[in-house]
């Protein structure tokens, strides 16, 4: 294998003593509680510095955090100029990881994404080398991705997948963790192109980025105008997240509470006879079994960053519009009503029992 | 199966820190179960109630009670099959806030985790579990809001129970309708089946599509739409009864004119022979037919008085055939015993005479059953078209014509075929007729006084169109079961009484008073001067003159009728015999001395 790891900044990464170390080697007498109480105030810690830079947005960054947590891609949808890539950009600095920014333009092609094969006469391995390209980092930015054509859009598919990327016939491994948190603008606006489901699917949560505020507004301008720019600290330490990542498996969640996020999934499915009336009507196709998976994870990891060992209804509740509303790709119909995925999924949470 | 798998406790701790809730769950779900057993109860009971207001059950509290108890049990019964367990008492701490960490707890517990996070996760929702805030808990009453639908079913209830049901008139007057034509269909059953045990020889004379739609009869009745159509339905059966009746009834009136003039006639071989038409047995009728043809050597004066008697007979029966039938018979033994050549006759005559009087009898007695049954067809569509009710109904059927006595009091009138004007006057049948019978043709008492002209007689009077015109010297009983109802539709009454001693003779009697004594020319005595008296004898025969020895010449003297007439009598049958004359000359010879007696 090349050795590419020389060109990718803090590539080799060590795993921190955290408590999550502690809680693989020896899980009858790891200290569950001390445990999850660190992460907690960990996880605190980060979001208090990722607020001392991000004005507001305090539910995007509680999103992506957790998204981070269960080891997930975010994709981030909202206007241009509303902190998509400052917060982005702040969350790779605090939590201490190689970061990588990519600006997806029309003419951006899949190799400059995922590297190329180069001639090196020299080479020790033959006349060519792999050179990788800007996805092998451990947060990738993937800045208004909807403006590139679906083919480079794809190129991202196997990195968001396999956490890999094939080139020249060999396969390369991404580090890890990998993140990939890409933003979008709204389809609305002119030069986009929708990002193909297949895609879609593979970002654990979508986070829909609102206007501030007028109070945060007053506090943007006011931090970002003076004469110090506000800079976060990177708080973790090499392998801290990775443990958490591990962690987050561990959380517990019984088959009552899975059962429930079944029937949350399965009521996205226009097909399925206990879909509300609007979802049958509105939906096209609800959600894959990969949503199933984000609510679970998604659901541990929000248990986890409260302290909890075990996850619950409500975090399933909680992270469910973001794990969902991607997932449902709705019919003309829903279009021509103005009906968004937020409703149907609201509805679907409104109509189904927590019990059976 | 209807009893769910039931979760118990999978452990102590968790059953102690939900003890409290799982109390309160128990007494409100016992409470809501004694609301909904109520409020069920209550629902079916006054459903029912309200639903059969609109049915004939309008007020029966007793099937309301069973259908409201039954719904009571059901409900106590399927509820006490889903008392909440263990898992549902989690389940309800974990909607009370808990965030699903009973469910963990029990689950953990239930599967025996010993991780150290399993152990953690319990530890964490038992501690939830113990501390679950009391304002959360659920109420120890629950609110008195959805005891307001008792309350409200309780109102429908009492009001359904006290106010009386509008439809209540409808259906009872739909339910008396029903059984009116129920028991008319009974009634109309039994006079069908009454028809179809008459003797196959009776039978032939019931048309075949007449037995088929009798056969139907009391299944159009009892299915009929109202008692209007069950009454023309009975009303048509009757009619074609009826049609089948007037051709049968030249027929049963001679059969019933020969049996009255024989069974009173002196002859005790006549008598016989009415006895053997009434019972309608031919081998009888035949073996008394057969012994006229002994008599011819008896004397020529009885032989004389049995032609005189089946002469009268003759008379008597409408039927020309018959009546030429007696004549022959009649004439044939005035002139037995002389020659060979007569008896061979008077055999055959006889033995024609046997036959036709025992289809005769036949006759006679299909159509009195016919009768029976067509009056009883008219009775019912009288009494349901007059509103009758079941047993009003029923009753009506029993009176009808079904009775034997009746028929048998009813053939005593026939004896009245009088002809006397004065003689009619008080022959109606006394029987009580239900309702006026109009003068139509179809009284019941049709069995009786059959030779009534006189069908007006019923009118008014209850009794039966045809009965009782009786008269005449004879006596006859005019009393037959009258029942009267008329082809008009008036009235449907049926007479239930049997033939009594007949009344209409003393018409007769008043009516004769002129003949206490008469001149009897023949007793004057002495001879007369011979005299001659110019013209043809016969027709065809030649001759200018006849000579008449004993013309009397003498004034006579007067003696008593009944003196007198047998002898008048005695020789216009002697002259008869000597002198035959034209067949209705000889008729009214007869006729006359007939219309005497």
């Amino acid at each position: 294998m090349p050795d590419y790891t020389g060109s990718v900044e803090n590539q080799e990464v060590k795993e921190a003593p955290s408590a999550g170390a502690a809680g693989e080697s020896d899980a009858s007498r790891e200290d569950v509680p001390g445990i999850l109480e660190g992460v907690k105030n960990r996880i605190k810690e980060m979001e208090d510095a990722i607020a001392g830079v991000i004005v507001g947005q305090e539910e995007v960054v509680h999103q992506v955090l957790t998204a981070l947590l269960a080891g997930g891609h975010v994709l981030l949808e909202g206007v241009p100029g509303l902190g998509k890539t400052a917060l982005v950009r702040t969350v790779a600095r605090v939590t201490g990881l190689t970061f990588r920014r990519i600006q997806f333009t029309p003419d951006l092609m899949p190799a400059d994404i995922t590297g190329t094969q180069i001639f090196d006469e020299k080479g020790a391995d033959g006349p060519f080398r792999f050179s990788p390209g800007p996805v092998f980092a451990n947060i990738v930015l993937a800045d208004e991705i909807n403006r590139a054509t679906p083919k480079t859009q794809s190129a991202l598919l196997e990195a968001m997948q396999e956490r890999t990327v094939t080139s020249g016939g060999l396969t390369y491994p991404l580090p890890e963790p990998f993140f990939v948190l890409a933003t979008q603008n709204p389809l609305e606006m002119e030069g986009t192109y929708p990002l193909p489901e297949a895609q879609l699917d593979r970002f654990l949560f979508k986070i829909n980025v609102s206007y501030p505020s007028a109070k945060e507004l007053l506090a943007i301008a006011d931090r970002t105008t003076g004469a110090a720019e506000p800079q976060a600290p990177s708080l973790l330490a090499p392998g801290e997240l990775r443990g958490w990542l591990k962690l987050v498996r561990r959380v517990v969640v019984v088959e009552d509470v899975i059962d429930y996020a079944v029937r949350l999934v399965l009521a996205t499915q226009p097909d399925n006879p206990r879909a509300p009336e609007r979802v049958r009507r509105f939906v096209r196709y609800g959600s894959s079994p990969r949503g199933l998976q984000a609510l679970v994870l998604g659901a541990r990891a929000e248990a986890l960053r409260e302290g909890r060992p075990q996850a619950g209804y409500a975090d399933i509740r909680r992270v469910a519009p973001a794990a969902l509303r991607h997932r449902l790709i709705l019919s003309y119909e829903a279009a021509a009503e103005g009906i968004g995925a937020d409703e149907l999924v609201a509805e679907v949470l409104e109509t189904v029992p927590v019990h059976q | 199966m209807l009893r769910r798998k039931r979760h118990d406790w999978p452990d102590r701790r968790l059953e102690e820190a939900l003890a409290l809730l799982a109390a309160r769950v128990r007494r409100c779900y016992w409470l809501e179960t004694g609301r909904l057993v109520l409020t069920w109860g209550l629902a079916v009971a006054a459903g029912v109630l309200v639903l059969f207001r609109l049915t004939p059950l309008y007020s029966c509290l007793f099937l309301a009670g069973i259908g409201g108890a039954a719904a009571a049990v059901v409900v106590f019964v399927w509820r006490s099959l889903s008392i909440p367990d263990a898992l549902k008492v989690v389940q309800i701490a974990d909607e009370l806030g808990l965030n699903g960490e009973a469910v963990t707890a029990y689950r953990l517990l239930e599967k025996k985790k010993q991780d150290s996070w399993s152990k953690f996760a319990v530890e964490k929702g038992v501690s939830a579990c113990r501390n679950l805030p009391g304002e959360r808990l659920v109420p120890l009453f629950p609110s008195w809001r959805p005891w307001r639908g008792i309350v409200f079913l309780t109102g429908i209830l009492v009001v359904t129970i006290l106010l009386p049901a509008p439809l209540a008139p409808y259906w009872e007057v739909r339910r008396a309708e029903k059984e009116a034509l129920a028991a008319a269909a009974r009634q109309a059953g039994e006079v069908v089946a009454q028809l179809q045990r008459m003797p196959p020889e009776q039978k032939e004379f019931l048309p075949e599509k007449l037995s088929e739609e009798l056969d139907a009869l009391p299944r159009t009745v009892g299915v009929a739409r109202d008692r209007r159509e069950a009454a023309r339905n009975l009303e048509r059966a009757g009619q074609e009864i009826e049609d089948v009746l007037a051709f049968l009834e030249p027929a049963e009136r001679s059969f019933r004119q020969l049996a009255g003039a024989w069974k009173n006639s002196r002859e005790p071989l006549l008598k016989e022979l009415a006895a053997a038409l009434e019972k309608g047995d031919a081998q009888e009728i035949a073996r008394l037919t057969g012994k006229l043809k002994e008599l011819a050597n008896s004397s020529q004066a009885a032989k004389n008085r049995l032609a005189l008697e089946m002469f009268q007979a003759g008379e008597t029966v409408g039927d020309p055939a018959r009546r030429e039938n007696l004549r022959k018979l009649a004439r044939s033994l005035i002139s037995s015993g002389g020659n060979e050549e007569a008896g061979e006759s008077g055999e055959k005559e006889s033995a024609s005479l046997a036959r036709d009087l025992a289809g005769l009898a036949q006759q006679a007695r299909a159509a009195g059953r016919l009768a029976r049954a067509s009056a009883a067809m008219f009775s019912l569509a009288g009494a349901l078209g007059g509103g009758n009710n079941a047993a009003a109904i029923a009753r009506t059927g029993s009176g009808t014509g079904a009775q034997p006595s009746a028929n048998a009091g009813g053939t005593g009138g026939s004896g009245g075929a009088a002809s006397g004007s004065s003689g009619a006057g008080s022959a109606a049948g006394s029987a009580p007729g239900s309702t006026p019978g109009s003068a139509g043709s179809s009284g019941a008492g049709g069995s009786a006084g059959a030779g009534g002209a006189s069908a007006d007689a019923g009118a008014g009077e209850g009794t039966g169109g045809r009965a009782g015109n009786s008269g005449g010297t004879r006596g006859g009983s005019g009393n037959g079961p009258g029942s009267g109802s008329g082809n008009e539709g008036s009235g449907g009454g049926a007479g239930t009484g049997a033939g009594g001693p007949g009344t209409g003779g003393q018409g007769a009697a008043t009516s004769g008073g002129g003949y206490d004594r008469i001149y009897a020319p023949h007793l004057l005595g002495g001879s007369g001067q011979e005299t001659r008296v110019s013209g043809q004898i016969r027709l065809g025969q030649a001759g200018t003159e006849t000579s008449l020895p004993d013309s009397p010449v003498e004034l006579g003297a007067i003696r008593p009728y009944r003196e007198v007439l047998p002898l008048y009598k005695e020789e216009a049958i002697n002259s008869l015999s000597s002198a035959p004359l034209p067949p209705d000359l000889e008729s009214l010879v007869w006729q006359y001395f007939t219309s005497l007696e």
